[in-house]
């Protein structure tokens, strides 16, 4: 026999009794781990739809509008710099439809692959890399489209720029592209159908094409604007990668240009874009002392008072066209303009020219320059290479070619521009210094056309020599060379030279020029991905707040239920008290016990909190699908979870239990055995109103109140055993009290212990005999609904004293004392003698009062009087006496 | 020699109302040695029960002096009267108080588990076995309490009350709920235990019968013990 088997043995017999408790444990703990394990599903779903839309991809390189060489991807994974596959792609948004436009998707991801795509997938394709002609869907695209194998599709793309469609001087025209293909396939989401590099909860519409077909026609042989690597997982991964493609990378990956100018004996850095990004001309202009910057731009007007000439380039550069003295409201003009406007130096001009204003609108604005002097047009100032890659420009043979997107007025272009741009072509007409140029069209694309390195001529004339000027400066800056370059020196020296350099300077560049300042770097985005699901909103601790007051509730269940269990065992714990344990080791008892319950509730809750978790997710998948914007949540729930859950839930209920048990065994044995014995007159602790049950119902009582000079919160159930005990709160040991002093009630009337007041009989009285019992004891009779009932039954059986009362018409409320004579003869107790109730003269003429009107109730009502002692009562008349 | 002194004990409770306290038990004085056998009769509400409360260590007087074994229960806290209610003290109830959970010997074994001492634990299965057999119960080890008669219950419970070895044993009406032949078995049973096992046996009862078959009886009138014998 140990502590354990009686533990065990109390669980087993009292098994009925705990099974309320049982179940409070157990709800609360399948709440608890439900609601943890929601947390765990929605974060696996997060995570598993981002392993779903990356494949094996474990970083990303998108340059977005910028299109870099697709032999990148090659060279990165040839040169072992990039562990894993390395796959380029083109990456643009599209619009769907089917022919006969019947069905449309907008938002369309349109991607150019090869082979290569589908072996970053997480499970190989059934499929063939699309064809030329051919379109894979995912089955979403499908869906909408409602298209099937072997049907054809149309879908639209948007022709990239060279230039940001922000810029003012992109084209126009309508530049989309149409592609009429034939679906091969439906990718699964598993066949890689959910490719995206965006966090979304929604499947993306993806359309797969072949790449090399979306590179003819978009015009961008070789390019592609997207780089997928499938390396380890390595969280160094995209550092090593960044690394290898700043070893790799190329000008023409940036979509840059150095080329020769053997006409002015320089290399110039330009770019397809137009303007160099920012970085990139800091780079250049770093790359070597003599770099300068030259930012050439359309205008719309040059004017002289009324004469105008239209649509012309104006170059803002330093030497050798403009003369470092030459101040930032001066301008150059060169002699075909000076002629056509009749200008001389000092005029006034006028320049018109566009710029993006306010949300993104061309303003067109003007500035007023002095013309310092007109220069002729011959060599460096007749450089048609000046003007950048103008789209829309560079390639018109004629003017009537043009298509600037700008709002251009094609009939304001006079003959006299036509042949100028016939025999000139984009050479500019007017020089500005680079400070006034850049004041007038700088703007977030950048504030320079190109970067050109001049060189001396008597640094290479014979032999080619070493190029002392190709060093950066050590502080950084710059020193453009002031002296005009000459006309012409001998080209094939000079050629030779500047391929030389251009070698060098390019390597400078590159080696300069971070590629992620433009924009072309590796992410992580499966690691971001991964830390974003896990970052994700914790739906387990929203669950659990919601859960709060239902666990709350299900354990303060348990500990009612546990400790209603335990007060009927008042008399076990009075033989445990009696046979030498201490409260304590009872109550150590009853908390083992209670943790048994705790532990055993905690693990069928781990099982019905899985359950609870089922229910919740396909509440979410479906009812509540607004709230987790997906219905792909599935079931995951890691042991550890399920443990944390289970260990916390019973932890939590053995808490719960120990609260409700601190003070409990707190009575002495004598009460606690005597309680058993006479245990027929089950009792209230809390002085609460009573509510009538049924016999064997519970009795549950909760209030606050003011108990022993504390408050108290509390609730009380019990057991009610037979209907007749229903409100009395009278037992046996109990000292009674006049009303009004807190305990007594009126349904029954006791025998008290000679001389202790305290109670060591319970008899239900008749209404009269109770009323006479009251006003003997100086009470007043109380109104509560057992004494109107004890009424009725009074009138019953006694016709004649209910017929009284039927007389004097007082059927409603009997109020004893206030109405009139009493059917039972007692008189009422005056208000100011109440508080001598106890006195014996009072007693005895209570006795008399009743003797004389009912002498059978007398009789009856003397069999439940005290009865005391000879000596008792008059000792007690002796007190009465002396006061 | 005296196992039990009582000195001067009394015993009151307070009324409500700040009304004079009731007496109960006055200045009652008497010795008892160990070995005696003692009834003690009187009308309900005279306060046996009370006292018996005070011996055995569940009420305290309001005043006197209670000497068992010569140690002075007031003096003693209420975990030292647990452990000492425990070791030398065994109870027996009208109501026999079994727990309805265990079995017969585990009833009789229970009062051990509030013991530290291991190898008394141990040595007690042996003994509880013993005092059963004795009882005539040594085949129904394994019964529970609901499948026993009201006597075999209560000779359960004596045997629980000896499980200990205690010096004094203390029944309060043991003979109360039983029939006159189980009565008669379980008085048999109380005095050969008395004179055998060599325990101070106080008996409070209302049946003569049993108490004339005590040392000495004493009756306990207005709160006063009287010698009857």
């Amino acid at each position: 026999m140990t502590f354990w088997t009686l533990i065990f043995r109390s669980l087993r017999f009292h098994a009925r009794a705990h099974l309320g408790a049982l179940l409070g444990a157990a709800v609360g703990s399948a709440v608890l781990i439900g609601a943890l394990v929601v947390g765990d599903s929605v974060r696996g779903s997060l995570r598993d739809m981002a392993l779903a839309r990356l494949g094996a991809v474990q970083l990303a390189l998108a340059a977005n509008d910028r299109f870099f060489r697709a032999a990148l991807a090659d060279e990165l994974a040839h040169k072992g710099l990039v562990e894993g596959m390395v796959v380029p792609l083109i990456a643009l948004p599209a619009t769907a439809s089917a022919p006969d436009d019947s069905a449309r998707a907008n938002r369309v991801q349109l991607l150019g692959v090869d082979d290569r795509f589908w072996r970053v997938s997480e499970q190989p394709a059934s499929f063939n890399s699309p064809a030329v002609d051919e379109v894979i869907l995912n089955q979403p695209l499908a869906a909408q489209l409602g298209a099937k194998t072997g049907d054809r599709v149309v879908l639209r793309v948007a022709r990239p720029g060279r230039l940001s469609r922000e810029a003012p001087i992109s084209p126009q025209e309508d530049s989309s592209v149409s592609l009429r293909l034939k679906v091969s396939a439906v990718a699964s989401d598993a066949e890689f159908g959910r490719f995206s590099l965006q966090s979304s909860q929604l499947a993306p519409f993806n359309a797969f094409v072949s790449l090399t077909a979306i590179q003819d026609a978009l015009k961008l042989p070789g390019r592609a604007n997207l780089l997928l690597a499938s390396t380890d997982e390595d969280p160094w991964a995209a550092v090593q990668a960044n690394v290898a493609l700043r070893q790799t990378w190329k000008l023409a990956d940036a979509e840059l240009e150095l080329r020769d100018l053997p006409l002015v004996n320089a290399l110039e850095l330009r770019t397809s874009r137009v303007f160099l990004d920012p970085p990139v001309a800091d780079a250049a202009l770093k790359a070597a002392t003599n770099a300068t910057g030259i930012l050439t731009y359309f205008v719309n007007e040059l004017r002289i008072g009324d004469r105008a000439a239209p649509y012309s380039m104006v170059t803002a550069m330093g030497a050798p066209v403009v003369p470092p003295e030459m101040r930032d409201d001066e301008i150059l003009i060169n002699q075909w303009l000076a002629d056509d406007l009749n200008a001389k130096p000092g005029d006034k001009l006028v320049l018109s020219y566009y710029v993006i204003g306010l949300s993104r609108r061309l303003e067109e604005r003007t500035h007023e320059f002095t013309v310092r002097a007109v220069v002729p047009l011959s060599g460096a100032a007749a450089d048609r290479s000046l003007m950048p890659e103008f789209p829309g420009l560079e390639k018109a043979e004629s003017t009537r070619d043009w298509d600037p997107s700008l709002p251009v007025k094609l009939e304001r272009i006079r003959t006299k521009d036509e042949d100028y741009w016939k025999k000139y072509r984009g050479t500019p007409k007017a020089f500005l210094t680079l400070a006034a140029g850049q004041s007038l069209w700088a703007s977030r694309f950048g504030n320079l056309t190109s970067v050109r390195y001049g060189f001396r001529p008597h640094l290479f004339s014979g032999a080619l020599r070493s190029v002392p000027l190709l060093k950066l400066s050590p502080d950084g800056t710059r020193a453009p060379t002031a002296a005009p370059l000459p006309e012409a020196t001998t080209a094939a020296p000079m050629a030779g030279f500047l391929k030389q350099a251009g070698t060098e300077l390019e390597k400078k560049l590159v080696s300069a020029l971070n590629p992620a300042s433009i924009g072309l770097s590796f992410e992580p985005v499966r690691q971001q991905a991964l830390a974003a699901a896990e970052q994700s909103q914790d739906f387990g601790g929203l669950f659990l707040g919601f859960s709060f007051f239902l666990i709350t509730a299900a354990l303060l269940l348990m500990a009612l239920l546990f400790q209603l269990g335990i007060e009927q065992r008042a008399t076990e714990v009075g033989t445990l008290l009696a046979l030498g344990f201490t409260p304590r080791q009872v109550r150590r008892l009853w908390l083992f016990e209670g943790g048994a319950l705790a532990l055993v509730g905690g693990v069928i809750g781990a099982a019905g909190g899985v359950g609870y978790a089922r229910a919740l997710l396909l509440g979410l998948s479906t009812l509540w699908r607004a709230a987790v914007q997906t219905s792909a949540l599935r079931y995951h729930a890691e042991a550890q979870t399920l443990a944390i859950g289970a260990v916390a839930a019973v932890l939590v209920a053995w808490l719960t239990i120990w609260l409700a048990l601190r003070k409990q065994a707190q009575q002495p044995a004598r009460e606690l055995l005597a309680e058993g014995a006479g245990a027929e007159f089950p009792v209230s602790r809390f002085p609460f109103p009573k509510k009538r049950s049924r016999s064997g119902l519970v009795d549950v009582r909760c209030g606050i109140v003011f108990h022993r000079r504390r408050l108290a919160v509390g609730c009380r159930a019990q057991r009610v055993r037979h209907a007749s005990d229903r409100a009395v709160t009278l037992r046996r040991g109990h000292k009674v009290h006049p009303l009004g002093h807190g305990r007594s009630q009126h349904s029954a009337t006791t025998q008290t212990e000679p001389g202790d007041g305290r109670i060591a009989r319970v008899r239900q009285l008749s209404y009269c005999e109770h009323r006479r019992l009251s006003a003997r004891r100086g009470q007043r009779f109380g109104t509560t609904p057992l004494g109107h009932r004890r009424l009725r039954a009074h009138r019953r059986n006694n016709p004649a004293g209910g017929a009284r009362l039927e007389q004097q018409g007082r059927t409603r409320v009997f109020r004893p004392g206030r109405q009139g004579p009493d059917p039972c003869g007692v008189r009422s107790v005056p208000r100011a003698r109440r508080r001598r109730c106890q006195l014996p003269e009072f007693e005895s003429r209570a006795k008399a009062e009743v003797a004389r009107s009912e002498p059978g109730i007398a009789r009856r009502a003397q069999s439940v009087h005290v009865r005391e002692s000879s000596e008792g009562l008059a000792q007690r008349k002796s007190v009465a006496a002396s006061r | 020699m005296t196992l039990l002194r009582l000195t001067e004990v009394s015993k009151r409770y307070e009324a409500p109302d700040g009304a004079e306290a009731v007496p109960i038990l006055r200045n009652i004085t008497v010795e008892i040695g160990s070995g005696d056998s003692v009834a003690i009769i009187g009308p309900s509400g005279s306060g046996k029960s009370t006292l018996l409360n005070i011996i055995g260590t569940l009420d305290r007087p309001t005043g006197g002096q209670v000497l068992l074994d010569g140690q002075d229960l007031n003096r003693l806290d209420d975990l030292q009267l647990a452990a000492l209610r425990n070791r030398q003290i065994g109870f027996i109830f009208q109501a026999h108080h079994l727990l309805p959970q265990c079995t017969v010997l585990e009833n009789v074994l229970v009062p051990t588990l509030a013991n530290k001492d291991a190898t008394l634990r141990n040595s007690a299965v042996e003994r509880a076995k013993r005092l059963l057999d004795k009882v005539g119960l040594g085949a129904r080890l394994t019964h529970p309490p609901g499948r026993l008669s009201g006597g075999e219950r209560q000779r359960v419970a004596v045997v629980r009350a000896f499980i200990n070895q205690p010096k004094l044993l203390l029944a309060d009406e043991p003979t109360g709920a039983l029939d006159r032949a189980s009565a008669q078995n379980l008085a048999d049973l109380l005095v050969a235990l008395n004179k055998e096992e060599g325990v101070m046996l106080i008996v409070v009862t209302h049946a003569l019968e049993l108490a004339r078959r005590m040392g000495r009886v004493f009756e306990l009138r207005d709160g006063r013990l009287v010698d009857s014998r």
